[in-house]
C-alpha cells in the first residue's frame, strides 16, 4: 500500500500537466530577425513612421514638439533649438527621460543621460561623458569621448566613436563606423570599420587585397605543431591539431585552422577563413580574407585588414583585442569584451 | 554469470558516469558555439538536400520556407530528391518549380534501390557546390538556418555539420510530449556537451550538412546501411574531419504521434546503429586512423547505446537466475544495477539530462511530464531489443536489410 502510494505521488503532477497542458507548445525557435544586428533599429524606425507628420512640421516650422507614442512612451521633439529642453540635473550630468528626435543638426553638450532612445534626422553630434540608450540616426551620428551606448546605435550614414566610448549591444552603420583608441565593444557591423586612424600607404606596407574566389583548395592535416615558413606560399587548407604558426610574409592560398593557438606574424596573407580553438594573434600589416574566430581571446596589430569591400567577414571571439590602424570589412563580434588599443 | 554480470552494470556505470559528466558540463562548463557568430562573410554556393518518399503531406511547407530564407538568392539551390513516391510530392515539387523559377532543381528518382541514404548518393552525383544541406521533408528551417548551417564550413576541419531538432507537434499527445523531452535531452544537453568536449556530436542526416570534398575523400554516401548519418559520422571521423553541432541552430521537426509508428521507427534507428556499431567499433579503437584518443573513447560508447538495451534486460536477467540460485554477494551490485539502468539507457538522454535541458530551455511545467519518461523508457528498451534480435536473426539468415519511411501526421495542404 504504502509503495504503491509512493509510486503514484510523482505522478499527480504529471497526470495533471498530460491533463490540463500547461507547458506544451513547441519551443519557440523562429527568430527570424533576432540575429540582425540592425533589428532594433529597424523596429525603432517604425515607432519614428508614427511621428512623421510631427517631424515634418517641426521641420518646416523650427519649433519643438512633446506627446505620447502610441506605446505609452513620451517624446519630445527638438526643432531649431540649440537645447533640449526639460533636462533634469542628476548629480553630476542631466538627464533626459523620453524619447528625443531631433529633426535639425544637433551638437549635443556633455554629460547627458538619455534614458530612452534618440532618433536623429540630420547629422548629430554628441558630447563628453553622455549615456545613450540607444541611436538612430539617418545621418552621421558622432559619439563624443567617453560616451556610452547602453543597448543599440545605427547609422545610415558615418558612425564615429570617440576615444574611451564603451559601445555595448549592437552597433551598425550602412557606410563606416570608426572606433577611437580606448573604445569598448560588443558587436559592430558596417561595410567599412576603422579602429583608429587607418595606416597612410605608406605604413601599411605589403597589404595585398587579391583574393582567390571560386577554389577549394585540399586539405593538409597536421597531427601536432605546425609552422609556415616566411615567405612561403601554400596553397591548401591546413588544419593543425596543436599551434600553427604562419612566419611573416608568408602567404596561404586556402584556409586555416589550428586547435591550439595561432599567430600570424607580419605580413601574412591568408585567402580563406583564419580559425583557431584556443587563442590567435594576427601580427601588423596581415590581410584576411574569409571569416577570422578565436574560441578564447583575438589580438589584431595594427595595418591589419580582414575582409573587403567586395566581399565583407565576421571577426569572432569572446574576447578581441584591437589595435588602432586595423580595418575590417563587415562584422566585428566580441561576445565578452573588445577593446582598442594603442600601436605597440 | 556473476563476472558477466558485473561486467554489464560496470559498462552501465561508465554510460552513466558519462550522462553526469555531459549534463554538469552543459551546465557549469566552458560552451562552444564557435561559428555562430558567423553573419556576414562571402557565403559560398549551397545546394539544399530535400529527402521526399510520398511526402505530399509535408513537402510544400519545407519548400515554402527554404524559399523564404535569408541565404542570398543566387547562392542557394534547393533540390527536392522524390524518391519513386507514388502519392502527389512530384505534382506539388513541379509546382513550386514554375512558381519559383531558376531557384529549384528537382530530382524525380523513378528507380533504383530504395532508401534515403541511396537517393543521397544517386543526387550527389548531380551536385557541383562544396557544401551541401540535407532535410528530411518533414522539417521547416527557419529564415535564418541556412546561413547558420553553412557558417561552420568556414572552418576547413569541418567535413559535416548537425543542428538541432525540435518537435513542432509536441503537445498532440503523452508520446509526443515525452519526445520533446528526449529530444531535448539529446540536443541541449548530450550533442552540446560532446561539441564542447570535443568529442563526436554525431550528424544526424537532417538539419545537417556536408562538405563535398569530404564526402569524396571518405568514398560517398554508403547506400548499404540504414542509417546513412552514423555511418556518415564515423567515416568523417576516420578521415580527421569533424562534425559540429551547432545548438542554436533549430529546425522544427514532426514526431511520431503513434506507438506503433515509434517503435518502429526507433527499430529502425537501432538497426541501423547497430549495423555501424560492428563496422566500426574495432577499428575506431584500435585502428590505424586520424580520430583523437578522446575520439576513440566517446565514439566507441556512442555506438554502443543502443546495444545497452538488450545488454541491460541480460543483466537483468542474470541477476534474477542468480538470486534464485543463492549466489550470495550480489545484492549491491543488482542496487547499482537499477539505478544506473535507467540513467543510462533511454535513448541517448537520461532522466538528469533531460531535466537539465527543459530548464536551460527555459521551459518549466513540462518537467512534470519527467516520470512517464519510464513509460518511454520501457518500450524503448523492448522495442531496441527485438530490433537487435531480430537483427542478429537477419544476420544469420543473411536476410537484406530494409528501410521503412517514418509515417506523416500532417494534414496534407
Amino acid at each position: 500500500m504504502l509503495t504503491g502510494v509512493l509510486l503514484t505521488v510523482p505522478l499527480i503532477p504529471a497526470f495533471k500537466e498530460v491533463r490540463r497542458k500547461t507547458d506544451a507548445e513547441p519551443l519557440n525557435v523562429i527568430q527570424r530577425h533576432a540575429g540582425d544586428i540592425r533589428h532594433f533599429a529597424h523596429s525603432f524606425a517604425e515607432v519614428i513612421q508614427e511621428l512623421k507628420p510631427v517631424l515634418e512640421r517641426c521641420q518646416r516650422s523650427g519649433a519643438g514638439a512633446r506627446g505620447v507614442l502610441a506605446g505609452g512612451s513620451e517624446y519630445l521633439v527638438v526643432g531649431n533649438s540649440k537645447n533640449i529642453p526639460g533636462l533634469v540635473k542628476q548629480g553630476e550630468a542631466f538627464m533626459c527621460s523620453t524619447v528625443v528626435a531631433f529633426v535639425a543638426e544637433f551638437v549635443c553638450p556633455g554629460s547627458v543621460i538619455f534614458g530612452q532612445e534618440i532618433y536623429a534626422h540630420q547629422r548629430f553630434t554628441g558630447g563628453a561623458h553622455n549615456q545613450y540608450r540607444a541611436i538612430l540616426g539617418e545621418n552621421d551620428v558622432s559619439l563624443g569621448p567617453a560616451s556610452t551606448i547602453l543597448r543599440w546605435a545605427h547609422s545610415e550614414k558615418v558612425l564615429t566613436a570617440a576615444a574611451r566610448c564603451h559601445l555595448y549591444g549592437r552597433i551598425s552603420a550602412a557606410q563606416l563606423i570608426r572606433v577611437e583608441q580606448g573604445c569598448t565593444f560588443l558587436r559592430i557591423n558596417a561595410p567599412r570599420i576603422e579602429l583608429g586612424t587607418p595606416l597612410s600607404a605608406k605604413e601599411s606596407v605589403g597589404v595585398s587585397n587579391n583574393a582567390v574566389s571560386g577554389r577549394h583548395p585540399g586539405r593538409l592535416l597536421y597531427d601536432g605543431d605546425f609552422e609556415i615558413p616566411a615567405g612561403e606560399i601554400i596553397h591548401n587548407n591546413i588544419v593543425t591539431r596543436g599551434r600553427l604558426v604562419i612566419r611573416a610574409g608568408a602567404r596561404v592560398e586556402g584556409s586555416v585552422k589550428s586547435n591550439k593557438d595561432m599567430l600570424l606574424e607580419d605580413r601574412v596573407t591568408v585567402e580563406g577563413s583564419v580559425i583557431s580553438a584556443e587563442r590567435m594573434l594576427i601580427g601588423r600589416n596581415c590581410v584576411v580574407h574569409g571569416p577570422v574566430i578565436a574560441e578564447r581571446k583575438m589580438v589584431i596589430r595594427t595595418g591589419t585588414h580582414c575582409g573587403d569591400p567586395q566581399e565583407p567577414t565576421t571577426v569572432s571571439s569572446p574576447e578581441i583585442e584591437v589595435e588602432e590602424g586595423v580595418l575590417i570589412f563587415g562584422t566585428l563580434w566580441a561576445r565578452q569584451s573588445g577593446t582598442v588599443v594603442g600601436r605597440q | 554469470m556473476v563476472y558477466l554480470l558485473y561486467s554489464i552494470v560496470g559498462v552501465i556505470c561508465i554510460y552513466t558516469a558519462r550522462h553526469y559528466w555531459f549534463t554538469l558540463n552543459r551546465l557549469f562548463g566552458f560552451q562552444r558555439h564557435p561559428y555562430i557568430d558567423i553573419d556576414t562573410a562571402d557565403w559560398p554556393q549551397v545546394t539544399v538536400l530535400v529527402a521526399a518518399h510520398n511526402e505530399e503531406k509535408v513537402i510544400a511547407n519545407i519548400l515554402s520556407a527554404l524559399m523564404t530564407v535569408n541565404y542570398p538568392q543566387d547562392k542557394m539551390l534547393v533540390m527536392p530528391v522524390n524518391d519513386r513516391s507514388k502519392d502527389r510530392t512530384r505534382q506539388i515539387i513541379d509546382k513550386f518549380v514554375k512558381d519559383f523559377p531558376g531557384r529549384i532543381r528537382p530530382f524525380h528518382r523513378t528507380s533504383g534501390k530504395p532508401g534515403k541514404a541511396a537517393a543521397l548518393k544517386d543526387a550527389m552525383e548531380l551536385i557541383a557546390t562544396e557544401v551541401t544541406l540535407i532535410f528530411d521533408a518533414d522539417y521547416i528551417p527557419g529564415a535564418g538556418l541556412i546561413k547558420q548551417l553553412v557558417a561552420p564550413f568556414f572552418d576547413p576541419e569541418v567535413g559535416g555539420v548537425m543542428g538541432r531538432v525540435v518537435p513542432l507537434n509536441c503537445g498532440t499527445n503523452l508520446l509526443t510530449r515525452l519526445l520533446d523531452l528526449e529530444r531535448s535531452g539529446g540536443y541541449q544537453v548530450d550533442q552540446q556537451a560532446r561539441m564542447n568536449l570535443r568529442l563526436v556530436p554525431q550528424h544526424g542526416g537532417t538539419v545537417a550538412g556536408v562538405r563535398l570534398s569530404a564526402l569524396r575523400e571518405i568514398g560517398g554516401w554508403d547506400d548499404t546501411t540504414l542509417t546513412e548519418d552514423t555511418d556518415l559520422t564515423y567515416r568523417l571521423l576516420l578521415h580527421g574531419w569533424k562534425t559540429a553541432y551547432q545548438n542554436r541552430s533549430e529546425c522544427y521537426e514532426e514526431v511520431p504521434e503513434t506507438w506503433s509508428v515509434r517503435i518502429k521507427q526507433i527499430m529502425r534507428w537501432a538497426k541501423g546503429h547497430n549495423q555501424a556499431m560492428m563496422t566500426y567499433t574495432v577499428r575506431l579503437l584500435f585502428g590505424k586512423h586520424l580520430a583523437t584518443f578522446r575520439e576513440r573513447i566517446d565514439g566507441a560508447l556512442l555506438l554502443g547505446v543502443y546495444i545497452m538495451a538488450p545488454v541491460t534486460i541480460l543483466g537483468w536477467v542474470f541477476a534474477l537466475i542468480l538470486f534464485y540460485r543463492g549466489v550470495a554477494p550480489f545484492n549491491g551490485i543488482v542496487a547499482l544495477l537499477s539505478i544506473t539502468t535507467y540513467a543510462a539507457v533511454g535513448n541517448f538522454a537520461a532522466f538528469f539530462e533531460i531535466a537539465a535541458a527543459v530548464r536551460l530551455d527555459g521551459n518549466r511545467n513540462r518537467l512534470a511530464v519527467l516520470p512517464f519518461l519510464a513509460l518511454g523508457f520501457v518500450v524503448s528498451i523492448f522495442s531496441v531489443s527485438r530490433a537487435s534480435i531480430s537483427q542478429v536473426y537477419g544476420y544469420l539468415t543473411k536476410a537484406e536489410l530494409h528501410w521503412d519511411k517514418t509515417e506523416r501526421f500532417r494534414t496534407a495542404p
